[in-house]
């Protein structure tokens, strides 16, 4: 714990904004019933298009403005944060537990083993993300498990590539050898000897592409294929409050500052890590 | 150099065979085309001749022989819901999107590298911390958003640029400012990155002790080693701008493949969507291809591995 702080005091202070910013983000997601003002679908038909607080004719009863359907934009903002907490953490373990298998078998066995993974490797980058994700969401339909689900499996090739490398050349080590001679079956040294070692390196990368799952959702939701308009999302009150850009821009500019302001404090956040823990990986 | 060449092709034909063929099985799964094209007072006999015009009405694997046919022979088929040849739809929507791709790049690219170096020479100057709080930030924004944003700024509160539209050049601007976003980041992250690699090298301290000036040591002894790894890893992120102008074309209504794309998953439009797909794989291989046998000639140890 002391060595915890010790590095907290160390940290930039970028890395400092991102911790207090990401902070903020699970708070809000974890009491959103006790924080919010409103409820998230509380229509209110006399209430429309009334501005922020800060613009002109806002009022302190609703803070961040209401929406075309007279709802409170700061409730939707904070109940919107949970659907990106849940799917950015999900859809990173979803990619995370399947690249790093993927990789370790890979890395591990060679051979055509190998060959047919880096091959699906070679296919799931031979186009673009958002695409597959489109197609897939488009078999399965829209809704929170689904984007999860498209989104994990689309995700997994990052940590594929950097487990195979690693373990390529963890394989080769006396302590590998070793194990093998005293008659350690694969199983064993590849989850007690090389899962130890490489797992320190997908977790980095998780909390890094974590910002890029979130968006992802919300840009599949944007395009109306992610999670249905009923739930508070961040991308779905961007995409709705579009219309009314020129007379209430506060409706879609808020819910994406949020967006960019989670992704922004989760990248400053892993950079770091990533600076702290493996200096190694910070070239790639 | 020979047999590698011929592998890697033989890879790259077994790549886009393998999305051919997922897409061609995916598709199958999403819904109906023919519910949905069948007019709602239309009977059961209608729905079922529609079937047979569409070619649906075969076996999967009947259908699958078919697309492939098709395809060897250049032909991809008609579009369900424009009832015209995909391949022409494909023709009248890709230049759109070139262009707006070309115009991201030459944003994106001068900028990054430009960035990349002043960064990397003025190493953790307080010009330093802006430009890589910047590339990062570039990395965070959403990209509809940021096309929102701009959109809301330039058209709505400063009436200085179209907010959509297609063939001026005013138009062009936004949307490619947009989609250069990304680009833009990772070329200035890896300007820098490879940049400092460079830095360290003993061969500049001889340009220096020989008495080249520092600009001089820098443009051309270090620029010019950085920039191979930069200009390969950059070539591998254009492919992603692809997947950027889908989200683009479709904030500011330009008329490229990527909105093209996303029309015809809503649509059920099967051949419009493979064909798409296949567009898209086709231009990723491409990329990839040539950025591998350029690497081969820069640093001749892979051919080896």
């Amino acid at each position: 714990m002391k060595k915890l702080i010790k590095t907290l005091k160390k940290s930039t202070a970028t890395a400092k904004l991102g911790l207090i910013i990401t902070a903020i983000w699970i708070f809000c997601a974890i009491f959103a019933p006790l924080l919010a003002p409103y409820g998230p679908n509380e229509v209110n038909t006399s209430k429309r298009f009334i501005p922020p607080i800060f613009a002109e004719k806002g009022t302190n009863e609703h803070i961040l403005g209401t929406d075309e359907m007279g709802r409170d934009v700061l409730t939707r903002i904070i109940y919107g944060s949970r659907i990106s907490l849940i799917v950015g953490i999900m859809a990173v373990v979803v990619s995370l537990i399947l690249g790093t298998t993927l990789g370790l078998l890979a890395g591990y066995y060679g051979g055509w083993v190998d060959s047919i993974i880096m091959r699906i490797v070679d296919v799931m980058l031979s186009f673009p993300f958002i695409f597959m994700a489109l197609v897939l969401m488009a078999v399965l339909g829209s809704g929170l498990t689904n984007v999860i689900v498209v989104i994990g499996i689309t995700g997994w090739v990052p940590y594929a590539r950097t487990v195979r490398a690693q373990t390529l050349s963890l394989k080769e080590r006396e302590f590998i050898t070793a194990s093998d001679t005293i008659g350690c079956n694969d199983m064993r040294i590849i989850l007690k000897h090389i899962l130890p070692n490489i797992i320190d390196s997908a977790i980095i990368l998780g909390t890094l592409e974590m910002s890029s799952a979130i968006l992802s959702e919300a840009s599949l939701t944007f395009l109306g294929m992610g999670i249905p308009p009923s739930m508070a999302t961040w991308g779905s009150m961007v995409a709705s409050g579009r219309e009314y850009i020129y007379t209430a821009w506060w409706i879609t500019a808020l819910p994406g500052l949020a967006i960019f302001l989670v992704c922004l404090a989760i990248n400053f956040v892993g950079d770091w890590v990533r600076d702290v823990r493996d200096p190694r990986l910070r070239s790639t | 150099m020979f047999d590698y060449l011929v592998k890697r092709v033989l890879q790259a034909l077994l790549v886009l065979f393998v999305v051919t063929t997922v897409v061609f099985i995916l598709l199958r799964g999403i819904g109906d085309p023919v519910k949905l094209l069948v007019s709602p007072e239309g009977t059961f006999e209608d729905y079922e001749n529609l079937q047979r015009m569409l070619g649906l009405d075969k076996p999967l694997i009947g259908q699958y022989m078919d697309y492939l046919s098709g395809i060897v022979k250049g032909d991809f088929g008609n579009s369900f819901f424009y009832n015209r040849p995909v391949l022409d739809l494909i023709k009248e929507h890709i230049p759109a999107t070139l262009q707006l791709s070309f115009a991201a790049i030459v944003i994106a690219i001068p900028f990054g590298i430009f960035s990349g170096i002043i960064s990397a020479v003025k190493r953790n100057t307080p010009i330093d911390s802006i430009v890589t709080t910047l590339s990062i930030a570039g990395r965070s924004v959403p990209s509809f958003w940021l096309g929102i944003i701009l959109i809301l700024i330039f058209s709505v509160w400063l009436k200085m640029l179209p907010a959509s539209g297609y063939g001026k050049f005013k138009q062009i601007i936004l949307p490619a400012i947009t989609l250069s976003m990304g680009l833009l980041a990772s070329t200035t992250r890896l300007t820098r990155s490879s940049m400092l690699d460079v830095l360290q090298q003993d061969y500049m301290t001889t340009a220096r002790a020989k008495g080249v000036k520092e600009k001089g040591v820098i443009v051309f002894h270090g620029l010019r080693n950085a920039l191979l790894t930069v200009v390969t890893m950059v070539a591998l992120q254009i492919g992603n701008l692809l997947g950027g102008s889908v989200v683009v074309e479709s904030i500011f209504a330009w008329p490229g493949i990527g909105r093209l794309m996303v029309t015809a998953i809503t649509n059920y439009d099967y051949p419009l969507v493979q064909a798409c797909a296949l567009v898209m794989a086709v231009i990723f291989t491409f990329l990839n291809f040539i950025v591998d046998i350029l690497y081969t000639f820069i640093d001749p140890r892979i051919r080896q591995s």
